[in-house]
This record gives C-alpha cells, structure tokens and sequence, in this order.
C-alpha cells in the first residue's frame, strides 16, 4: 500500500564527485531535502530540515508568493503596489503550484508565464515587456504566438515533429523599438531545491568550465558573471535560463520589480521609462513596496522548497546510456553539500545550444545562442504539477524527447548519438529523465 | 476582549466527540471501518454545510428584497452559523477529493468557495462598471474568476462576508456596511442586490457539487470509490496534518501574526476569525476522534496519549485567545496567545505524523 522509496544519500568524502550510478540504496528516516509527494503538490513541500523557525518563516513567503497583490488604494497595505505596468499579479500566477508555466502552449496571446525580455528598447520599454497595467495605465505590447513545423525521422523509420514557435509583439504603446532590439522569451522554472543550487561552491563549477574545449569532447561550458546587488561585486550567475542571476534574494527581487512592479531595497525603481507619462504619474505605494521582512521571508520560502525523490525504476539503462552519450556532460548528475549528496543535473554553466534555439531580433537577426543547463530534477513530475510537459526555455518542447531533440551546438554530438538509438534506448533515456 | 463562551464550546464539542476518551482501543477498529466512518462524516458534515448554505441563500434573498438592519443581521447570523459547520470540513481537503481535486476533469471548487484574501476593490469594480461587466450572473462570476491564467476570485464566503459587512475599519468590531448600500435609493443598489444573490447560488450550488460525492449510495460518487481507495488513510492523514501543520497553524494565524497585519486574518470583514481557528480545529479533532486515534492506539499507546494530549492543550489554548484576532495580533499578550495556539497545533501535528508512522502510513 504504501510504496517504500529506495534512495540516494550517500555518506561520500566530499572530494568525490557523487554520480547517480554510485548511489546507495538506503534511504535514511528523513532526507534532509528531499520530499515523498508525488502529487499535485509535489513541487509544494519544505525541506524536512527546517526547524520550527525556519518552518513558520517558509510559510510567510509562501503566502506571499501565492496570495494576488493589489494596486494601490485598497485597504490592505502588506500586498499594495501592484505594477503600475505588470506581467502578473502573483509570484504563483506564472510558477503555479512552485511549478513550471505553461510557455508556448498554442498559437495566439502568449501564456502569462511566458515573459520577454528586451535588450535595446530601454528608454521605451525598459529591459521587459510588461503586457499588463493598472486601470489608469496601459500595457506596453501584446505578444503572440505562431508555430513552425518541422519533421524528421529517426534512423529506423519512427518519425517526429517539432514546433518552432515564432513570436510576434504587437501595439506597441510607445512607438515600435529599434530593429536590433533583442527579444528573449523565458518561461517560469519549477522552484525546487534552489538554496541548494546556490549553496555549491563557485569554484567548483568554475572548475568544469572549458571555454576554449581544449578536451575536445565539443563541449566548452563557461560561467556566467554577474553584479550582486548586495555585494557590488561580479559573482557567478546561477538562476534563470541564462544564469543571470547570482542569487535566490535577487532572482525574487528581481521578480517582484520585473514581472509585479514592486519595489525592494534591491531594487527601488519603479520601472517606468521616462516616456511613459502613465506610468509615471500612476499613484505608487510606499518607496518599498516590498519591505526587508516580507523579502526575507520569500526568499527563504524559494530557497528551501524540497525535491520529491527520485522514483524507482526496473532497470539502470536509461541511466547508462544519458552518460554514455554524454548528456551527463552538461547534466552533470550530483554534488556533496555538506556531507549530503543531492542530484540537480546540471553543471551552471552556459553552452552555445545552436542557432535553432537562439534570441532573435526584432528584425529577425539570430542573436545569443548560450543557455544555461537547466536542472534536470523535477522534470518528470512536470505533467502531474501542471498538467503538460512544455521543456526547454519558452516551453516550445512537448516533452523530454522533443526537448533532447532542440539540443543543438555545443549539445549535437548527444543528439546526434540520441537519434541513433534503437526505440527501446530511446524510451529507456527518456524514463530516466521522467524519473529525476 | 470577549472569549469564545463556553456554550459555544460545549456546543462543539458534541460536534467533536469527547477530548479524553479513556476508553480502551476498540478492538473492532481496522483501517477499513476508520475509513468508512470518515466517509459517513464527511458527507454528514457537507449536507449540513449544505443546508447551512441554503439559508444564507434565502437570508440573503430576503435582505436585498427588503433592506432593513433587522434583515442584514439575520443575514449575518446565518452566514456567521453556516461559516461554523464549512470550517469543520476543510480537513477534507488537501489530497485531491471532492473539494480540491479534480473530478471527471472538473476542478474541485475550493477556490469558488474558500478564496481568500480577497481583492475587495475588485469586487466594488465588478460592481461599479456595468460597462465593463454587463452581466452578474454566476456563469459571468466564475468566468471572471479566472483571467489570463490568473485567478482573482470573486466568489464564495469571503465574497459574500464583504457584502454583508463591508471593510472592517474599526479596532473594536467588524465592518460596518449599512443596510442602505442596498436601498432603493442608493444607485449601486441593484447591482449589488444581483451579485449578492448571485453568490448565494453559487455557493449553493458549489457546496452540492461536493455534497453529491460523499454520498457512499450515489452511484460512481467519490465515496464508494474512496472507501476501497488503498491509500485512503494516507489522504486522511495528509489531509488532517497539511491542515494543522500548513494552513490552520501557519497560513491563517502565523502569517498575521509576523506580518501584524489585519487583513492577513481570514474572516477579516465579520471579526469572526476566532471561530474559523476554533471549528477548524474541531474538524481536525472529528477525524483524529473518529477512529485514527484508536489504530495508533493499537499500535502504541504512548503516541496516542501524546495525541489526546496535544488535543487537549490546542483547545484549552484556542479557548484561552484574545477576541476579535485582529486585535490579538497587536498587544503583546494577544500575539502571546495566538503564539501559544500555533505552537500546539504544530506539536500536535509533529505527533500525528509520528502516530502516522506507527500505523503504516508515510506522509509527505
Ligand atoms: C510573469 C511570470 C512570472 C512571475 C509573475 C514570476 N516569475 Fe519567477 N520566473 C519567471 C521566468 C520566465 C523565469 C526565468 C527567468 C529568466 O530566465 O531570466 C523565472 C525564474 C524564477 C526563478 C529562478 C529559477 C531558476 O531555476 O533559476 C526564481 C527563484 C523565481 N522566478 C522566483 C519568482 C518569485 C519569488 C516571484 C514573485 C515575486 C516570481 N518568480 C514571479 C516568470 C515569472
Ligand atoms: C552542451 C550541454 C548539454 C548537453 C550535452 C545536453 N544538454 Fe540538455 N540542456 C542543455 C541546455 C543549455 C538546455 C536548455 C536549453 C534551452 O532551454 O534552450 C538543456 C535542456 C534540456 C532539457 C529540458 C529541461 C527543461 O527544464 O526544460 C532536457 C530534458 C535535457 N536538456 C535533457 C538532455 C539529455 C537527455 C541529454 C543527452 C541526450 C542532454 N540534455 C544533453 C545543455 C545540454
């Protein structure tokens, strides 16, 4: 009745790195991070290490991340500030149940958890598109969705079809931005295991950095710097789908301002561009509309939401053969925090993925091909949380093979190897992925 | 600073069930018949909300037909009553029943019914501009419930408290909405008596769709499935504890307190949060009274005593809270108190879990 989880903690000397294949069966009475849920909450649940303090401060950032905040004026003044110009009015709306959003689902108006960023139409639009405003204000742009198909066939006859979605933003409030304006469509990430991300150390994925490929293996890999805001220094970047972000306080900081129009110590600005009169004169909240507190709290709210253990399978093939073809390249399975392995596949660093997934222009110029590698854990309970499994950076993959597929550039030599898979291989890879 | 009277207590706790029942584990009680008896109080629990909800409805109706204060207050009466029975039922949410999970494809609608905070400036929106919202019927209402994958909710209990009460503005009562805002003479009038009695139905029909489905003789209903349902006492018990552990202890009352904020408080326009905690509670202690203490039981002794206990020091805290919430999160011996409930109700939790274990049952 009750299925009894195998699994992964390994008592490793922190030197060695952990791999999925060395790990131990013996799953201890309560893995320190990791969660049983295999439900539709499965993204939900706090780390079990939480002491009782730490539990109650989650459950504040929680409520604030879920909970709707408000425009300016109505009676309740802990979630007041709204916008003025938004691309949604709650953390969740986009990462609904901590989960990833649906991205480019279906032709016509953009999904809300798909955002744009804009690198070149600052002093119209500021560096995102903000679809949305309160009343007296208007949105800046409306973007839409078409698709692309393309078809191909495997080696042994089994055929497959991907959707390249192509992105057209239209009326624009403050006049059409220049044609080299590069347009960068994101969707929200599943929120899992983030402080545990940002707690390995730097040096080690400096370590598997290989710019110049002097390996060989065609796979470079560099690290992203970034500004940290509270330090004023240039750090690694770690979150966002191209790690531009050194931080998880940052990443929300960042969120609020970007995508909800609130105002932080991090980032006091509403973000108004001058040419926007609307804006400027819509009525704001307080100078902080999300005070050091109510940060804090969030940010220990998405720093330590569990990951649901990895699920059983019969067999370790699939397992195998993501290393043989070398996926675990970029995946890179494990590392050892604190004497407690953990299983993010993914090595934070940044690979050129090849034009088919690069930012375009506005005039259709490729630009920035590089990606971070995303972690892998979690992907598989995508479908349960929220009902598809929309991959890669604008969610245009239906699915772990149609994701595998997309990988190109640094990536074509394990998608080559994956197209010269037999069925039952191919199936086996993808269980495994699903079961992460 | 009134306290909860203790006939009110009494009251619940006939609903509940004896606190300390000494009596020895019964040696009838298998994970089969705990899970059928749950079943049979489920759905007793949600025809009674149910009927609850029925006279608010025709409360309702009857006020905005002839506004007078003595018609509002009976409003009020019966939708402060009705709120007493739903809050004993929200421990069956929580694992995908009949209230949040998803049923032939239809989202449960605990959203419609439950949503809060809520946006009150929304709701006078939707009221106001008639240009932008024509019409106020229940299918316009759910539909507006969900814009551009966001939801703002404008539905349910909360939705109705505000019409009936108003924001509350005072730091000795409740919201103090006049029975004229739905006179003749005033022009919004109409337009509210409409969503007014459009939430009544909605509701209504909201809680029956739920109702239908603890019915254990319904054919195909959740019922007789959840009775053969393996893992039934896993959804029991995840419920019961996210309930206790997450929403009652943290989300409702921890979040106010840190924040010491009013409109954190989860009946924030009637004052009446005070007894959501208390008939929250009492729904969590039905469940653990109705058979799950007396497998733990079998099973270790000492772990239920730890149980009985933990129940017995969240009521006596809960009794012991400062009235109305609002006001209790502000002075330093009223966040005392609200700290002292929260802490039970997590030590309560903590043991649950562990009584959880000796039966078998993992939980997330
Ligand atoms: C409009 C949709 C939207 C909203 C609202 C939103 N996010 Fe995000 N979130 C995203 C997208 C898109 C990304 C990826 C960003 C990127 O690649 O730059 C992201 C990334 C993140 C990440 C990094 C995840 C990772 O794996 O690197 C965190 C943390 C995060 N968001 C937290 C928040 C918080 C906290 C809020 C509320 C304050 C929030 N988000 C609101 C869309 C949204
Ligand atoms: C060169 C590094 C690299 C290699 C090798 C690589 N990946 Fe990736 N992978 C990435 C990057 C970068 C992305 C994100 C690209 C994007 O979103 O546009 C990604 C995305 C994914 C995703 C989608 C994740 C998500 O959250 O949406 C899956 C699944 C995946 N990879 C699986 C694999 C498998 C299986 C292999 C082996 C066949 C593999 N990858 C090989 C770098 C790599």
């Amino acid at each position: 009745m009750i299925r009894t989880l195998a699994f992964i903690l390994l008592t490793l000397s922190s030197a060695a790195v952990p791999t999925a294949e060395t790990a131990a069966a013996q799953r201890p009475a309560e893995h320190p991070f990791e969660t049983p849920d295999f439900s539709r909450n499965a993204f939900g649940n706090p780390f079990p290490k939480l002491n009782r303090d730490e539990r109650r401060e989650f459950f504040v950032g929680n409520s604030f991340f879920k909970l709707a905040w408000v425009q300016t004026g109505a009676t309740t003044t802990a979630r007041d500030g709204l916008g003025p110009t938004f691309n949604a009015v709650s953390c969740s709306g986009c990462h609904l149940l901590d989960g990833r959003g649906m991205g480019a689902a279906r032709e016509g108006h953009a999904h809300v958890s798909l955002l744009f960023r804009l690198d070149g139409a600052e002093e119209q639009y500021g560096s995102q598109l903000n679809p949305f405003a309160v009343a007296s204000v208007s949105g800046e742009a409306q973007p839409f969705i078409k698709f692309e198909t393309e078809s191909g066939v495997f080696p042994d006859g089994e055929a497959y079809e991907l959707r390249r979605p192509i992105f057209n933003l239209i009326n624009w409030m403050f006049g059409e931005p220049p044609k080299n304006t590069r347009v960068s469509a994101r969707v929200a990430n599943q929120l899992i295991g983030l402080g545990l991300l940002e707690d390995i150390p730097a040096a080690e994925i400096e370590a598997m950095a290989d710019p110049e490929d002097k390996d060989q293996d065609g796979i470079s890999g560099r690290p992203a710097y970034v500004l940290d805001l509270r330090t004023g220094a240039m750090v690694l970047g770690r979150f966002g789908w191209k790690a531009e972000q050194p931080t998880v306080e940052q990443q929300n900081a960042a969120a609020f301002n970007g995508d909800m129009g609130l105002t932080s110590a991090l980032f006091p600005n509403e973000n108004c561009p001058s040419v926007q009169l609307a804006c400027q004169a819509a009525p704001k909240g307080n100078a902080i509309e999300v005070d050091d507190h109510i940060l804090s709290r969030v940010t220990m709210y998405m720093r330590s939401l569990a990951v649901p253990v990895r699920r059983k399978l019969p067999d370790d093939n699939g397992q195998k053969t993501f290393t043989r073809i070398g996926c675990a390249n970029c995946h890179r399975p494990g590392y050892t925090l604190d004497g407690v392995a953990v299983f993010p596949y993914t090595d934070l660093l940044l690979h050129d993925m090849g034009p088919g997934l690069a930012d375009k222009s506005v005039g259709g110029d490729l630009l920035a091909t590089e990606w971070r590698t995303p972690p892998l854990w979690g992907v598989g309970l995508i479908q349960t949380v929220n009902n598809h499994q929309n991959l890669m950076h604008d969610g245009r993959a239906r699915g772990v093979q149609e994701a595998i597929l997309w990988h190109d550039g640094e990536s074509a030599r394990a998608k080559n190897a994956y197209l010269q898979l037999n069925k039952a291989e191919r199936q086996g890879l993808i269980d495994f992925v699903n079961s992460l | 600073m009134l306290k909860i009277s203790s006939f009110l207590i009494a009251a619940a706790l006939c609903a509940g069930g004896q606190v300390h029942a000494q009596a020895p584990a019964k040696p009838t009680a298998t994970a089969q018949s705990v899970v059928a008896a749950y079943t049979v109080k489920a759905y007793q629990l949600y025809t009674d909300s149910l009927a609850g909800a029925r006279k608010v409805q025709a409360d309702l109706n009857a006020f905005v037909q002839n506004p007078t204060e003595a018609t509002l207050a009976n409003a009020r009466t019966s939708w402060t009553e009705a709120r007493k029975i739903y809050s004993q039922t929200e421990v069956y949410r929580y694992y995908g029943g009949p209230i949040d999970g998803a049923i032939n494809g239809v989202e449960g609608p605990e959203p419609l019914i439950n949503a809060w905070p809520l946006d009150e400036i929304y709701i006078d929106t939707i009221i106001a501009r008639a240009d932008l919202y024509p019409s106020l019927d229940a299918a316009a209402l759910h539909e507006l419930n969900e814009k551009d994958g966001e939801k703002n909710i404008s539905t349910g209990w909360h939705a109705i408290e505000y019409m009936l009460w108003g924001q509350d503005l005072s730091a000795t009562g409740p919201g103090a909405r006049p029975a004229s805002d739905f006179a003749a003479q005033n022009p919004l009038a109409a337009r509210r008596a409409q969503y007014l009695q459009t939430l009544g139905a909605a509701l209504v029909g909201d809680l029956e769709a739920v109702q239908v489905q603890w019915d254990s003789k319904r054919p195909g209903s959740y019922a007789q499935s959840f009775v053969k349902d393996q893992t039934a006492l896993t959804k029991i018990l995840t419920g019961l504890t996210k309930m206790s552990g997450a929403e009652l202890s943290q989300e409702r009352m921890f979040v106010a307190l840190d924040t010491r904020s009013q409109e954190e408080e989860h009946s924030c326009f009637s004052d009446t949060t005070h007894l959501d905690i208390y008939y929250n509670y009492v729904g969590i202690k039905t469940v653990l009274t109705g058979g799950i203490l007396d497998l733990i039981r079998a099973k270790d002794r000492s772990v239920a005593g730890e149980i009985e206990d933990n129940l017995q020091v969240t009521e006596d805290a809960i009794n012991a809270m400062q009235v109305p919430f609002d006001q209790a999160i502000l002075s330093d011996k009223g966040r005392a108190g609200v700290l002292a409930i929260i802490s039970s109700l997590e030590t309560l939790t903590e043991s649950v879990r562990q009584g959880a274990v000796t039966i078998g049952v993992q939980l997330p």
